[in-house]
Protein backbone atom coordinates (compact mmCIF):
# COMPACT_ATOMS: atom_id res chain seq x y z
CA UNK A 1 0.00 0.00 0.00
CA UNK A 2 1.48 3.40 -0.90
CA UNK A 3 1.83 6.20 1.59
CA UNK A 4 -0.82 8.39 -0.10
CA UNK A 5 -3.53 5.92 0.92
CA UNK A 6 -2.19 5.60 4.47
CA UNK A 7 -2.08 9.39 4.84
CA UNK A 8 -5.59 9.83 3.45
CA UNK A 9 -7.07 7.06 5.62
CA UNK A 10 -5.39 8.64 8.64
CA UNK A 11 -6.90 12.03 7.75
CA UNK A 12 -10.38 10.53 7.32
CA UNK A 13 -10.18 8.75 10.70
CA UNK A 14 -8.84 11.75 12.65
CA UNK A 15 -11.30 14.24 11.19
CA UNK A 16 -14.32 11.92 11.52
CA UNK A 17 -13.47 11.57 15.24
CA UNK A 18 -13.08 15.37 15.47
CA UNK A 19 -16.48 15.74 13.76
CA UNK A 20 -18.15 13.42 16.27
CA UNK A 21 -16.50 15.29 19.14
CA UNK A 22 -17.70 18.60 17.68
CA UNK A 23 -21.29 17.26 17.51
CA UNK A 24 -21.01 16.20 21.17
CA UNK A 25 -19.68 19.69 22.03
CA UNK A 26 -22.57 21.31 20.12
CA UNK A 27 -25.10 19.28 22.14
CA UNK A 28 -23.31 19.96 25.43
CA UNK A 29 -22.81 23.70 24.95
CA UNK A 30 -25.94 24.31 22.82
CA UNK A 31 -23.78 26.37 20.50
CA UNK A 32 -24.14 26.23 16.72
CA UNK A 33 -20.48 27.18 16.23
CA UNK A 34 -19.60 23.59 17.08
CA UNK A 35 -22.20 22.29 14.62
CA UNK A 36 -20.55 24.38 11.91
CA UNK A 37 -17.14 23.09 12.98
CA UNK A 38 -18.53 19.52 12.81
CA UNK A 39 -19.71 20.20 9.24
CA UNK A 40 -16.21 21.46 8.43
CA UNK A 41 -14.56 18.28 9.77
CA UNK A 42 -17.08 16.00 8.05
CA UNK A 43 -16.70 17.76 4.69
CA UNK A 44 -12.89 17.59 4.73
CA UNK A 45 -12.94 13.91 5.64
CA UNK A 46 -15.74 13.03 3.18
CA UNK A 47 -13.81 14.75 0.37
CA UNK A 48 -10.74 12.71 1.24
CA UNK A 49 -12.84 9.54 1.66
CA UNK A 50 -14.34 9.98 -1.83
CA UNK A 51 -10.81 10.38 -3.26
CA UNK A 52 -9.54 7.26 -1.46
CA UNK A 53 -12.60 5.18 -2.41
CA UNK A 54 -12.24 6.21 -6.05
CA UNK A 55 -8.64 4.98 -6.00
CA UNK A 56 -9.66 1.75 -4.20
CA UNK A 57 -12.64 0.93 -6.44
CA UNK A 58 -11.50 2.18 -9.87
CA UNK A 59 -7.74 2.26 -9.31
CA UNK A 60 -7.57 5.84 -10.58
CA UNK A 61 -8.35 9.41 -9.49
CA UNK A 62 -11.59 11.17 -10.66
CA UNK A 63 -11.34 12.53 -14.20
CA UNK A 64 -14.36 14.77 -14.97
CA UNK A 65 -15.85 16.67 -12.01
CA UNK A 66 -13.63 16.79 -8.93
CA UNK A 67 -16.26 15.94 -6.33
CA UNK A 68 -13.64 16.00 -3.56
CA UNK A 69 -12.88 19.61 -4.36
CA UNK A 70 -16.56 20.57 -4.05
CA UNK A 71 -16.41 18.96 -0.62
CA UNK A 72 -13.21 20.76 0.41
CA UNK A 73 -14.63 24.05 -0.87
CA UNK A 74 -17.74 23.37 1.23
CA UNK A 75 -15.48 22.67 4.21
CA UNK A 76 -13.73 26.03 3.86
CA UNK A 77 -17.11 27.74 3.44
CA UNK A 78 -18.08 26.23 6.79
CA UNK A 79 -14.81 27.50 8.27
CA UNK A 80 -15.70 30.95 6.92
CA UNK A 81 -19.20 30.60 8.43
CA UNK A 82 -17.55 29.68 11.74
CA UNK A 83 -15.51 32.90 11.58
CA UNK A 84 -18.64 34.89 10.65
CA UNK A 85 -20.55 33.53 13.66
CA UNK A 86 -17.59 34.38 15.92
CA UNK A 87 -17.57 37.92 14.49
CA UNK A 88 -21.35 38.20 14.89
CA UNK A 89 -22.60 41.59 16.08
CA UNK A 90 -19.41 43.36 14.99
CA UNK A 91 -19.16 44.93 11.57
CA UNK A 92 -15.65 44.29 10.20
CA UNK A 93 -14.48 47.61 8.75
CA UNK A 94 -11.97 48.01 5.98
CA UNK A 95 -8.50 47.69 7.38
CA UNK A 96 -5.33 47.88 5.31
CA UNK A 97 -3.16 45.15 6.85
CA UNK A 98 -5.89 42.43 6.84
CA UNK A 99 -6.80 43.50 3.30
CA UNK A 100 -3.16 43.15 2.22
CA UNK A 101 -3.02 39.66 3.81
CA UNK A 102 -6.28 38.67 2.07
CA UNK A 103 -5.07 39.94 -1.32
CA UNK A 104 -1.74 38.13 -0.91
CA UNK A 105 -3.63 34.91 -0.10
CA UNK A 106 -5.86 35.30 -3.16
CA UNK A 107 -2.82 36.01 -5.35
CA UNK A 108 -0.98 32.88 -4.14
CA UNK A 109 -4.07 30.68 -4.59
CA UNK A 110 -4.54 31.94 -8.16
CA UNK A 111 -0.81 31.81 -8.99
CA UNK A 112 -0.43 28.17 -7.87
CA UNK A 113 -3.96 27.47 -9.21
CA UNK A 114 -4.82 25.62 -6.05
CA UNK A 115 -7.52 22.99 -6.52
CA UNK A 116 -7.11 23.62 -10.26
CA UNK A 117 -6.91 23.16 -13.22
CA UNK A 118 -10.30 24.91 -13.36
CA UNK A 119 -10.03 28.70 -12.97
CA UNK A 120 -13.55 28.76 -11.57
CA UNK A 121 -12.69 26.41 -8.70
CA UNK A 122 -9.37 28.19 -8.01
CA UNK A 123 -11.21 31.55 -8.05
CA UNK A 124 -13.82 30.24 -5.61
CA UNK A 125 -11.08 29.01 -3.28
CA UNK A 126 -9.25 32.34 -3.59
CA UNK A 127 -12.39 34.23 -2.50
CA UNK A 128 -13.15 31.90 0.42
CA UNK A 129 -9.52 31.70 1.64
CA UNK A 130 -9.01 35.45 1.46
CA UNK A 131 -12.29 36.07 3.35
CA UNK A 132 -11.17 33.69 6.13
CA UNK A 133 -7.75 35.36 6.28
CA UNK A 134 -9.29 38.86 6.27
CA UNK A 135 -11.62 38.08 9.18
CA UNK A 136 -8.90 36.34 11.20
CA UNK A 137 -6.34 39.12 10.60
CA UNK A 138 -8.96 41.80 11.30
CA UNK A 139 -9.90 40.17 14.60
CA UNK A 140 -6.25 39.77 15.59
CA UNK A 141 -5.55 43.43 14.81
CA UNK A 142 -8.71 44.74 16.46
CA UNK A 143 -8.53 43.21 19.90
CA UNK A 144 -5.65 40.80 19.86
CA UNK A 145 -8.16 38.20 18.64
CA UNK A 146 -7.92 34.75 20.11
CA UNK A 147 -5.76 31.71 19.64
CA UNK A 148 -8.43 30.44 17.22
CA UNK A 149 -7.78 33.33 14.81
CA UNK A 150 -4.05 32.70 14.77
CA UNK A 151 -4.70 28.99 14.35
CA UNK A 152 -7.08 29.68 11.47
CA UNK A 153 -4.30 31.59 9.68
CA UNK A 154 -1.98 28.66 10.33
CA UNK A 155 -4.49 26.19 8.81
CA UNK A 156 -4.95 28.30 5.66
CA UNK A 157 -1.17 28.78 5.43
CA UNK A 158 -0.55 25.03 5.74
CA UNK A 159 -3.19 24.24 3.11
CA UNK A 160 -1.50 26.65 0.72
CA UNK A 161 1.93 25.26 1.58
CA UNK A 162 0.62 21.76 0.85
CA UNK A 163 -0.24 22.78 -2.71
CA UNK A 164 3.02 24.62 -3.24
CA UNK A 165 4.92 21.54 -2.00
CA UNK A 166 2.85 19.27 -4.26
CA UNK A 167 4.16 21.21 -7.29
CA UNK A 168 7.66 19.88 -6.51
CA UNK A 169 6.72 16.28 -5.70
CA UNK A 170 6.45 13.47 -8.20
CA UNK A 171 6.48 10.34 -6.05
CA UNK A 172 3.58 9.85 -3.63
CA UNK A 173 4.31 6.22 -2.76
CA UNK A 174 6.80 6.96 0.06
CA UNK A 175 6.90 9.38 2.97
CA UNK A 176 8.12 12.84 1.93
CA UNK A 177 7.70 16.55 2.77
CA UNK A 178 4.20 16.60 1.22
CA UNK A 179 2.92 14.02 3.71
CA UNK A 180 4.67 15.77 6.61
CA UNK A 181 2.76 18.96 5.74
CA UNK A 182 -0.50 17.04 5.20
CA UNK A 183 -0.29 15.27 8.58
CA UNK A 184 0.50 18.59 10.29
CA UNK A 185 -2.50 20.10 8.51
CA UNK A 186 -4.75 17.26 9.71
CA UNK A 187 -3.68 17.81 13.33
CA UNK A 188 -4.05 21.58 12.93
CA UNK A 189 -7.64 21.12 11.71
CA UNK A 190 -8.42 18.81 14.63
CA UNK A 191 -6.86 21.25 17.10
CA UNK A 192 -9.47 23.87 16.12
CA UNK A 193 -12.02 22.05 18.28
CA UNK A 194 -10.17 22.19 21.64
CA UNK A 195 -9.24 25.80 20.89
CA UNK A 196 -12.88 26.69 20.20
CA UNK A 197 -13.90 24.85 23.39
CA UNK A 198 -11.34 26.87 25.33
CA UNK A 199 -12.68 30.08 23.81
CA UNK A 200 -16.23 29.18 24.87
CA UNK A 201 -15.05 28.24 28.39
CA UNK A 202 -13.19 31.57 28.74
CA UNK A 203 -16.33 33.50 27.83
CA UNK B 1 -34.60 3.50 -23.85
CA UNK B 2 -37.32 4.69 -21.52
CA UNK B 3 -39.78 7.52 -22.12
CA UNK B 4 -39.33 9.46 -18.91
CA UNK B 5 -41.55 12.34 -20.06
CA UNK B 6 -44.45 9.89 -20.43
CA UNK B 7 -43.76 8.41 -17.01
CA UNK B 8 -43.69 11.91 -15.56
CA UNK B 9 -47.05 12.80 -17.11
CA UNK B 10 -48.58 9.60 -15.78
CA UNK B 11 -47.31 10.23 -12.24
CA UNK B 12 -47.81 13.98 -12.07
CA UNK B 13 -51.40 14.18 -13.33
CA UNK B 14 -53.06 12.52 -10.29
CA UNK B 15 -50.90 14.59 -7.94
CA UNK B 16 -51.74 17.80 -9.82
CA UNK B 17 -55.46 16.93 -9.74
CA UNK B 18 -55.39 16.34 -6.01
CA UNK B 19 -53.81 19.78 -5.48
CA UNK B 20 -57.08 21.31 -6.74
CA UNK B 21 -58.96 19.82 -3.79
CA UNK B 22 -56.54 20.16 -0.89
CA UNK B 23 -55.05 23.17 0.85
CA UNK B 24 -52.59 24.39 3.43
CA UNK B 25 -49.45 22.49 4.30
CA UNK B 26 -50.56 19.29 2.51
CA UNK B 27 -50.92 21.25 -0.73
CA UNK B 28 -47.48 22.79 -0.30
CA UNK B 29 -46.00 19.34 0.39
CA UNK B 30 -47.64 17.94 -2.76
CA UNK B 31 -46.45 20.90 -4.85
CA UNK B 32 -42.87 20.34 -3.74
CA UNK B 33 -43.18 16.64 -4.48
CA UNK B 34 -44.20 17.47 -8.06
CA UNK B 35 -41.35 20.00 -8.22
CA UNK B 36 -38.98 17.21 -7.13
CA UNK B 37 -40.23 15.02 -9.99
CA UNK B 38 -39.78 17.86 -12.50
CA UNK B 39 -36.25 18.45 -11.19
CA UNK B 40 -35.48 14.73 -11.58
CA UNK B 41 -36.69 14.86 -15.19
CA UNK B 42 -34.60 17.96 -15.94
CA UNK B 43 -31.56 16.48 -14.19
CA UNK B 44 -31.68 13.55 -16.60
CA UNK B 45 -31.35 16.01 -19.53
CA UNK B 46 -28.52 17.95 -17.85
CA UNK B 47 -26.68 14.71 -17.00
CA UNK B 48 -26.99 13.50 -20.59
CA UNK B 49 -25.68 16.85 -21.85
CA UNK B 50 -22.55 16.74 -19.65
CA UNK B 51 -22.04 13.05 -20.40
CA UNK B 52 -21.96 13.84 -24.12
CA UNK B 53 -19.90 17.01 -23.62
CA UNK B 54 -17.12 15.23 -21.70
CA UNK B 55 -17.49 11.96 -23.61
CA UNK B 56 -17.86 10.17 -20.27
CA UNK B 57 -18.86 6.55 -19.84
CA UNK B 58 -22.02 5.59 -17.91
CA UNK B 59 -19.99 4.64 -14.81
CA UNK B 60 -18.00 7.89 -14.80
CA UNK B 61 -21.25 9.83 -15.26
CA UNK B 62 -22.90 8.07 -12.30
CA UNK B 63 -19.91 8.61 -10.01
CA UNK B 64 -18.73 12.08 -11.00
CA UNK B 65 -21.35 13.99 -13.03
CA UNK B 66 -24.77 12.88 -11.71
CA UNK B 67 -24.29 13.83 -8.02
CA UNK B 68 -23.19 17.37 -8.92
CA UNK B 69 -25.99 17.97 -11.44
CA UNK B 70 -28.75 16.39 -9.33
CA UNK B 71 -27.88 18.20 -6.11
CA UNK B 72 -27.52 21.58 -7.86
CA UNK B 73 -30.86 21.04 -9.65
CA UNK B 74 -32.58 20.02 -6.39
CA UNK B 75 -31.41 23.19 -4.69
CA UNK B 76 -32.81 25.53 -7.37
CA UNK B 77 -36.57 25.25 -6.53
CA UNK B 78 -35.75 25.56 -2.84
CA UNK B 79 -33.71 28.71 -3.47
CA UNK B 80 -36.59 30.12 -5.53
CA UNK B 81 -38.97 29.38 -2.64
CA UNK B 82 -36.65 31.00 -0.08
CA UNK B 83 -35.85 34.10 -2.12
CA UNK B 84 -39.33 34.81 -3.54
CA UNK B 85 -41.74 33.58 -0.84
CA UNK B 86 -39.53 34.16 2.24
CA UNK B 87 -41.04 31.19 4.12
CA UNK B 88 -41.11 30.72 7.88
CA UNK B 89 -38.19 28.81 9.40
CA UNK B 90 -40.36 25.78 10.23
CA UNK B 91 -41.59 25.45 6.61
CA UNK B 92 -38.13 25.01 5.07
CA UNK B 93 -37.26 21.45 6.19
CA UNK B 94 -40.69 20.24 5.10
CA UNK B 95 -40.25 21.77 1.63
CA UNK B 96 -36.73 20.34 1.24
CA UNK B 97 -37.87 16.87 2.31
CA UNK B 98 -40.93 16.93 0.00
CA UNK B 99 -38.67 17.91 -2.90
CA UNK B 100 -36.34 15.01 -2.07
CA UNK B 101 -39.26 12.56 -1.78
CA UNK B 102 -40.59 13.59 -5.22
CA UNK B 103 -37.12 13.26 -6.72
CA UNK B 104 -36.47 9.83 -5.17
CA UNK B 105 -39.93 8.52 -6.15
CA UNK B 106 -39.56 9.54 -9.79
CA UNK B 107 -36.01 8.15 -9.93
CA UNK B 108 -37.18 4.83 -8.51
CA UNK B 109 -40.09 4.58 -10.97
CA UNK B 110 -37.71 5.21 -13.89
CA UNK B 111 -35.34 2.59 -12.45
CA UNK B 112 -38.20 0.06 -12.21
CA UNK B 113 -39.29 0.76 -15.79
CA UNK B 114 -35.75 0.20 -17.04
CA UNK B 115 -34.77 -2.83 -14.94
CA UNK B 116 -38.01 -4.64 -14.11
CA UNK B 117 -39.53 -5.45 -10.73
CA UNK B 118 -38.76 -9.14 -10.28
CA UNK B 119 -36.15 -9.04 -7.52
CA UNK B 120 -37.94 -7.84 -4.37
CA UNK B 121 -34.87 -7.93 -2.08
CA UNK B 122 -32.80 -5.87 -4.51
CA UNK B 123 -35.60 -3.33 -4.96
CA UNK B 124 -36.10 -3.16 -1.22
CA UNK B 125 -32.44 -2.36 -0.61
CA UNK B 126 -32.37 0.12 -3.50
CA UNK B 127 -35.57 1.81 -2.36
CA UNK B 128 -34.27 2.08 1.19
CA UNK B 129 -30.81 3.34 0.29
CA UNK B 130 -31.54 5.68 -2.65
CA UNK B 131 -34.66 7.00 -0.92
CA UNK B 132 -32.74 7.47 2.33
CA UNK B 133 -29.92 9.26 0.52
CA UNK B 134 -32.16 11.87 -1.13
CA UNK B 135 -34.11 12.42 2.07
CA UNK B 136 -30.84 12.72 4.00
CA UNK B 137 -29.71 15.46 1.60
CA UNK B 138 -33.14 17.14 1.95
CA UNK B 139 -32.88 17.06 5.74
CA UNK B 140 -29.32 18.41 5.66
CA UNK B 141 -30.29 21.34 3.42
CA UNK B 142 -33.65 22.03 5.10
CA UNK B 143 -32.55 21.89 8.72
CA UNK B 144 -29.17 23.46 7.97
CA UNK B 145 -30.71 26.51 6.33
CA UNK B 146 -33.48 26.93 8.88
CA UNK B 147 -31.62 26.23 12.13
CA UNK B 148 -27.90 26.83 11.62
CA UNK B 149 -27.37 29.31 8.78
CA UNK B 150 -30.13 31.84 9.25
CA UNK B 151 -28.70 35.30 8.59
CA UNK B 152 -27.94 36.88 5.25
CA UNK B 153 -24.21 36.29 4.60
CA UNK B 154 -24.22 33.19 6.73
CA UNK B 155 -27.15 31.89 4.67
CA UNK B 156 -25.08 32.38 1.51
CA UNK B 157 -21.95 30.57 2.71
CA UNK B 158 -24.12 27.96 4.45
CA UNK B 159 -26.20 27.21 1.35
CA UNK B 160 -23.19 26.68 -0.89
CA UNK B 161 -21.45 24.70 1.86
CA UNK B 162 -24.45 22.45 2.40
CA UNK B 163 -24.71 21.94 -1.35
CA UNK B 164 -21.08 20.73 -1.37
CA UNK B 165 -21.80 18.42 1.56
CA UNK B 166 -24.83 16.93 -0.24
CA UNK B 167 -22.80 16.45 -3.44
CA UNK B 168 -20.07 14.50 -1.66
CA UNK B 169 -22.60 12.34 0.27
CA UNK B 170 -24.43 11.55 -2.95
CA UNK B 171 -21.20 10.92 -4.88
CA UNK B 172 -19.84 8.61 -2.18
CA UNK B 173 -23.06 6.57 -2.26
CA UNK B 174 -22.95 6.34 -6.08
CA UNK B 175 -19.27 5.40 -5.94
CA UNK B 176 -19.83 2.63 -3.40
CA UNK B 177 -22.76 1.07 -5.27
CA UNK B 178 -20.70 1.15 -8.48
CA UNK B 179 -18.23 -1.20 -6.80
CA UNK B 180 -18.65 -4.91 -6.18
CA UNK B 181 -19.31 -7.07 -3.14
CA UNK B 182 -18.55 -5.40 0.18
CA UNK B 183 -18.30 -1.92 -1.39
CA UNK B 184 -21.82 -2.22 -2.77
CA UNK B 185 -23.20 -3.53 0.52
CA UNK B 186 -21.53 -0.63 2.34
CA UNK B 187 -23.10 1.72 -0.21
CA UNK B 188 -26.58 0.36 0.44
CA UNK B 189 -26.10 0.49 4.20
CA UNK B 190 -24.46 3.92 4.50
CA UNK B 191 -27.48 6.21 3.88
CA UNK B 192 -29.88 3.88 5.69
CA UNK B 193 -27.69 3.82 8.82
CA UNK B 194 -27.27 7.60 8.74
CA UNK B 195 -31.01 8.20 8.42
CA UNK B 196 -31.69 5.74 11.25
CA UNK B 197 -29.21 7.68 13.44
CA UNK B 198 -30.89 10.94 12.48
CA UNK B 199 -34.26 9.48 13.43
CA UNK B 200 -32.92 8.42 16.84
CA UNK B 201 -31.49 11.93 17.21
CA UNK B 202 -34.88 13.42 16.34
CA UNK B 203 -36.50 11.35 19.07
CA UNK B 204 -33.84 12.19 21.67
CA UNK B 205 -33.14 15.87 20.98
CA UNK B 206 -36.53 17.27 22.15
CA UNK B 207 -35.88 15.60 25.53
CA UNK B 208 -32.58 17.51 25.78
CA UNK B 209 -34.50 20.77 25.00
CA UNK B 210 -31.81 21.84 22.60
CA UNK B 211 -31.86 25.29 21.07
CA UNK B 212 -28.65 26.41 19.42
CA UNK B 213 -27.45 29.95 20.12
Amino acid sequence: MNFELIDNCFQVAVLMCAGLAAIAAAIRHKDRRFLILALFFVCVSMGTLYWVLHIFIFGDVPQVFYVSEFSWLAAYLFLLSFQMVRTDGVRPLLSLLPLACALFTAAVVLAVRMFGPSWFVSGAFAVVFSAIVYLAAWRLRRNGGGLVDGWMLLCVGLQMLLYVVSCFMADYTRFNLYFAVDITLTFSFAALLPLALREVAEK
Amino acid sequence: MIYIENIFVCLAIPLTLCILFIGGRTRRFMLFMIAGMIVCLLSAYVNSFFMGYYGASATVAVVEITPVCEEVMKLLPLLFYILIFEPKVRDLPEAAIALAVGFATFENVCYLTENGAEDLMFLLSRGLSAGALHILCGILIGFGLSHVFRRRWLAFTGTVGLLGACIVFHATYNLLISGDGAWRTAGYLFPSVLIALLFVGRLLLPKLKLKFS
